[in-house]
């Protein structure tokens, strides 16, 4: 973003569809506190990184408003949202929209918290959430005449917004952070422009406006259809100087190759100067198209980090893991760790796998798998829930250890990776019995995506990995 | 059919210059200039209004999984 500011020398204008906080609209009460400072880092970062406003996303209500209301306290730029109001008094809890000059136009931002139906707020709350079709025509009315270019930070659905595109002509773009991974470029939907980043600090959208008066994205060919007669032009232009240079100038009028040059520019040249005058007209009238030029860049993890963010993102994830290892301390003394015998659980750990299938835990040791957990600690997030899961053997399809998260600390060495069971399912009553009934001997791609997500995992392809990973047929 | 508006989008990568590279760009840019003024060509006029331009950065939850977990 620093090189985008600096290269572009444009007045800036930065906006987040939010999803910020959570990134699922599930919340685990236990973990409030690893949330709070999980929270307070994004929000110090989005403030270094000179973010203007933030839509409030579905998910950012993952643990309930006045933990939203308390954390975005500390925000430098504005939350936004049209349709989360008061119940009493239908007054919206964060600003409905913002209005910012940018350069020499002024920019209307409205923020829209995803709507997929009535949601249940605690009643102390007072809270409730509005669909998009009661509070926009309102707004939109509203800020059409204070602003030159208004845009819709939507939090809601492609088709939502889809439908919000064709009842309101006079929003002319709409950042939507819709539940999809991937990028969608801009597209035009009747008057406003339809555009996303993926999600989740994979990309980084920038776009150049050059935004006029007519508050119209331009659909005809006017400038594209000059700009490609002036390269002709130019071709043209060179042909016949390199002929000019080549020939004696006494031998040129009867060279027809290069007369038909002469006769093609001229022809060229009064096509430009009636679209130029085209387009000239159109300015004077107010009625030029507005243009851009959209650019997504991929947040590659070879990008150098920011010094200030990168220090705040690593004093976050020493926090987490810290306020996780004080929680793991204090669970270690608490009936949970007593209940938490490994004799008790329905896994039995990779050891006891090893005494049957040593040639299978061999090649299993030598896996990623094996270290998951290793790793986990290098890292120091052991104690990061946010993490642990997926690096230790406590689920498998709907058997879990436990629904709460915070027993996973206090898992036996045994389990502290990703092992047999978490492909093969619990193996306590196969070792036991060894029935080979017991236990399943291929995984399926439900269990790996539980982890592996397009998010964390990009390169993820079953076919290959779980083909990388299967266990070698006994000898 | 798609309208035809205006607007290009490209999804790039970012690109990692080191010197060599740079002095061919520099390279190329000069013999480029070189012949444009030999052939004579005066830099296009601009239907863009300077004053009217602006550069949206937008994201969808940017900090994310920037940093993966280990």
């Amino acid at each position: 973003m620093e090189k985008l500011r600096e290269s572009q020398e444009l007045p800036i204008l930065a906006l987040d569809g939010g999803n910020l906080l959570f990134k699922q609209q599930k919340f685990s009460p236990g973990l409030l506190l690893q949330a709070k400072i999980t929270a307070a880092g994004i929000i110090d970062s989005y403030n270094l990184m000179g973010y203007d406003a933030v839509a409030v996303g579905r998910n950012d209500l993952a643990a309930g408003i006045s933990f939203l209301q308390e954390q975005a306290g500390r925000a430098k730029f504005t939350w936004l949202s049209a349709n989360l109001v008061h119940n009493s008094n239908k007054k919206t809890l964060f600003s409905a929209s913002l209005i910012r000059k940018v350069g020499n136009i002024s920019v209307g931002v409205i923020g829209l918290t995803g709507y997929d139906g009535p949601i249940r707020f605690a009643e102390s709350e007072d809270v409730v959430l509005l669909p998009w079709q009661e509070v926009l025509p309102d707004l939109v009315a509203d800020l059409t005449g204070r602003c030159d270019l208004l845009i819709l930070l939507s939090n809601v659905g492609s088709n939502q917004n889809n439908e919000i595109a064709e009842t309101f002509p006079d929003i002319h773009l709409i950042i939507q952070s819709a539940p999809r991974a991937g990028n969608i470029a801009p597209h035009l939907n009747n008057k406003s422009l339809i555009t996303q980043t993926g999600k989740q600090g994979k990309y980084l959208g920038w776009m150049t406006i050059n935004w006029q008066k007519s508050k119209t994205w331009g659909r005809d060919g006017t400038t594209k259809e000059l700009a490609t007669k002036k390269q002709e032009l130019d071709g043209l232009n060179g042909r016949i100087s390199r002929i000019e240079r080549r020939e004696k100038k006494e031998d040129l009028p009867a060279n027809t190759g290069y007369q038909n040059l002469l006769t093609a520019r001229e022809s060229l040249l009064s096509e430009i100067i009636f679209l130029e005058n085209e387009l000239q007209s159109l300015k004077d009238s107010g009625q030029t198209p507005a243009t851009f030029e959209n650019h997504f860049i991929t947040l590659d993890v070879n990008l150098p980090d920011q010094p200030e963010v990168k220090k705040i993102v690593e004093a976050t994830k020493k926090g987490v893991n810290t306020a996780g290892r004080n929680q793991a301390d204090e669970s270690a003394t608490s009936p949970a760790a007593t209940e938490l015998q490994l004799e008790d659980l329905p896994f039995t750990g990779w050891m006891t796998c090893g005494l049957c299938h040593a040639q299978q835990t061999a090649f299993w040791r030598n896996t990623g798998h094996a270290s998951a957990y290793r790793t986990l600690a290098e890292e120091e997030q052991q104690f990061n829930l946010d993490c642990l899961p997926c690096h230790v053997t406590a689920e498998y399809k709907d058997i879990k250890i436990s629904s709460n998260d915070a027993v996973l600390f206090l898992l036996p060495a045994q389990l502290q990776q990703v092992g047999c069971e978490v492909c093969h399912g619990p193996g306590k009553k196969h070792a036991a019995s060894q029935d080979p009934e017991a236990i399943s001997r291929k995984s399926d791609i439900s269990i790996c995506i539980r982890c592996h997500t397009s998010e964390r995992d990009d390169n993820f392809n079953y076919d290959n990995d779980s083909a990388r990973i299967a266990c070698p047929a006994s000898e | 059919m798609a309208p035809d508006f205006k607007g290009t989008q490209k999804q790039i990568t970012p690109l990692i210059h080191d010197k060599g590279s740079l002095l061919m760009k520099h390279l190329f840019m000069l013999i480029v200039m070189t012949g444009l003024l030999a052939a004579g060509i005066v830099a296009a006029d601009t239907t863009v209004d300077p004053e009217q331009n602006l550069l949206l950065i937008y994201s969808n939850d940017v900090v994310g999984e920037t940093e993966p977990c280990g």
